[in-house]
């Protein structure tokens, strides 16, 4: 009988021991998942305006298109030829970071793009960010809230895959941004005919 | 039997002879016809009179008359293309360069870094759109007539931002997307924002004027106001969050106040008053903790004429919690050393309309009577 009780223990906790290890490989799975759909338009025969707007009509963008965009927003033009070119430039200057191991084809998520969007624009960091976010733990997360506070991103789950959409419209608020804080001259607003009349 | 015949005038001129019936139909016929171009032919003249003054007036003021809009700054990269352009098609986009003009249908778009500006009409009754960074839009409409000139753009997603001045044309300016539409309403600085897919989108008002916020999935629809924006989130919750229940306003009747009550009231103001309609007397004053109506208002025919009133400014001062069906709010200045005066005096006659014997105390009773 007591033979009997210890055996249907271990065997409950081998199949909770089994759970968990299903239940891990589903989340590193989900972690770096790869894109599944592949538009018909390759976008490295794009140039930079066609890319943006060829961005719009994606339902996921990937690591490599972010990148891209990244520094096509950064820079106000895509100077390099590769994908490897540019992600080490953007190691460099701590905008992506190799501890992510995102592949080329890897799905962005919001905390990934929101992390990029905020060392792009240089948003001043928390507390828990600088103490935490700086040696990796939740670096993503603050990120996500520095980014949705400046009204850069929209605030969602931090594992979500990003849109197309949604990308070009971080990136219009990434730019705006930029101009606003005097990284390059963008002139002034004209939003009625007297800033006109006045600007001339 | 007359009144039978009277009762059955046509069944029996119907059982008449052939030729007296058919010579009653002859004539209802001929009447018939002779009413109907009696009232054919005044509206008929009256028609061709009309389309002549519509003739000689489409000669002066052609009628949606389609235009052009002229572009007076381009910044960064900026295309344009036929309306069934192929976003990718590199042959059919074009670059757009200033001075150029650009015709009703003509898609728009713009890169990083970039934005196209666009002046619609002639001054003084001008419409200047600014299309933004990484957008795509479109010219729908823009025709003038006699008395109007109409702005209908298209935004596919990105920014338009723009505003208007009207001078002897009333300026009709709509931005219009898949997700929302703004209507402008004699406004500079509004603009339209739509993401891309998810249909996100913000409309915003920055200096002055009003737009309207219109969601068209469910046609819910908002007044933006200067520094005000819209999204569809707060145009969905606009009657849960009624801003109105941000504040309390209590308002305390004369005859419930003690001579300490109306001493604290009327020595801690706000500086706030409403007066009368006709401008001359104190309706009622904005004590820190509540309006005490002074009932000097034209219904109850009595007037503190003692009352030292100042009127800082001669504009009303707007209340968001509103007046409360009093008049509008100015901003009042009654010295301090007064103060005690004008609560005796108002403690006074909330007693005597107590009893009955004030024009107040007798209005109240007409009320409750």
């Amino acid at each position: 009988m007591r033979c009997g009780n210890r055996f249907m223990n271990e065997m409950k906790a081998v199949v909770q021991l089994s759970g968990m290890c299903v239940f891990i490989c589903l989340l590193l799975a989900g972690c770096s998942q790869r894109r599944q759909y592949q538009p018909e338009t390759d976008p490295l025969s794009l140039d930079d305006m066609q890319f943006v707007h060829f961005l719009v009509g994606l339902p996921t963008v990937t690591f490599s298109e972010t990148c891209r965009a990244i520094t096509l927003t950064a820079d106000g033009a895509d100077e390099f030829q590769t994908h490897e070119e540019r992600y080490e430039e953007l190691v460099r200057r701590d905008v992506v970071r190799r501890a992510w191991g995102l592949g080329p084809d890897d799905v962005v998520d919001r905390g990934t793009l929101a992390f990029m969007s905020c060392r792009v624009c240089q948003l001043p960091a928390s507390v828990s960010s600088t103490l935490l976010g700086s040696w990796g733990l939740g670096d993503r997360r603050y990120a996500l809230k520095q980014a949705a506070y400046h009204e850069i991103i929209t605030y969602g789950p931090t594992y979500e895959a990003v849109t197309g959409g949604e990308l070009v419209n971080v990136l219009a608020h990434m730019d705006e941004h930029l101009a606003r804080e005097g990284r390059y001259d963008f002139g002034k607003d004209v939003d009625s005919p007297a800033d006109f009349i006045e600007g001339n | 039997m007359t009144s039978v015949r009277m009762s059955t005038a046509r069944p029996i001129s119907l059982k008449e002879t052939d030729f007296d019936c058919r010579e009653q139909i002859g004539f209802s016929a001929m009447t018939r016809i002779l009413s109907t171009v009696s009232a054919i032919l005044p509206a008929m003249l009256i028609t061709s009179a009309v389309a002549r003054m519509q003739e000689e007036e489409a000669k002066t003021y052609p009628s949606k008359e389609a235009l052009e809009a002229k572009v007076i700054e381009v910044k960064g990269k900026v295309e344009y293309a036929a309306p069934d352009a192929d976003p990718l098609d590199v042959d059919a986009w074009k670059p757009v360069k200033e001075e150029m003009m650009m015709a009703e249908e003509v898609q728009i778009r713009t890169g990083l870094r970039s934005r196209c500006v666009l002046m619609f009409g002639e001054a003084p009754d001008q419409t200047v759109i600014s299309i933004r960074r990484a957008s795509l839009a479109s010219i729908r409409e823009f025709r003038r007539s006699k008395d109007e000139q109409r702005v209908r753009i298209g935004l596919g997603y990105g920014i338009v931002r723009g505003g208007s001045s009207e001078g002897t044309l009333r300026s009709d300016v709509v931005v219009d997307s898949t997700v929302a539409t703004l209507a402008k309403r004699g406004t500079e600085g509004f603009q339209l924002e739509v993401e891309p897919v998810s249909g996100m989108f913000k409309v915003s008002l920055a200096r002055s004027g009003l737009v309207e916020a219109i969601e068209r999935s469910s046609g819910e629809h908002k007044f933006v106001r200067p520094r005000e924006y819209a999204t569809p989130r707060n145009i969905a919750l606009m009657w849960v969050n009624q801003d109105i229940f941000d504040r309390t306003v209590r308002f305390f009747a004369l005859e419930s106040l003690t001579q300490a009550d109306l001493t604290y009231l009327t020595a801690n103001r706000t500086g706030f008053g409403l007066l009368s309609p006709d401008g001359h007397h104190l309706a009622a004053f904005a004590g820190n903790h509540g309006f005490v109506p002074t009932g000097n208002s034209c219904d109850t025919g009595e007037v503190l004429s003692s009352e030292p009133t100042v009127v800082i400014e001669p504009d009303p001062v707007h209340r968001p919690e509103g007046n409360f069906g009093f008049t509008a709010t100015y901003r009042l200045l009654v010295p301090a050393n007064r103060a005690a005066h004008l609560s005796s005096r108002l403690l006074d006659r909330s007693r005597r309309s107590a009893a009955g014997t004030s024009p107040i105390g007798r209005a109240v009773r007409s009320r409750r009577q």
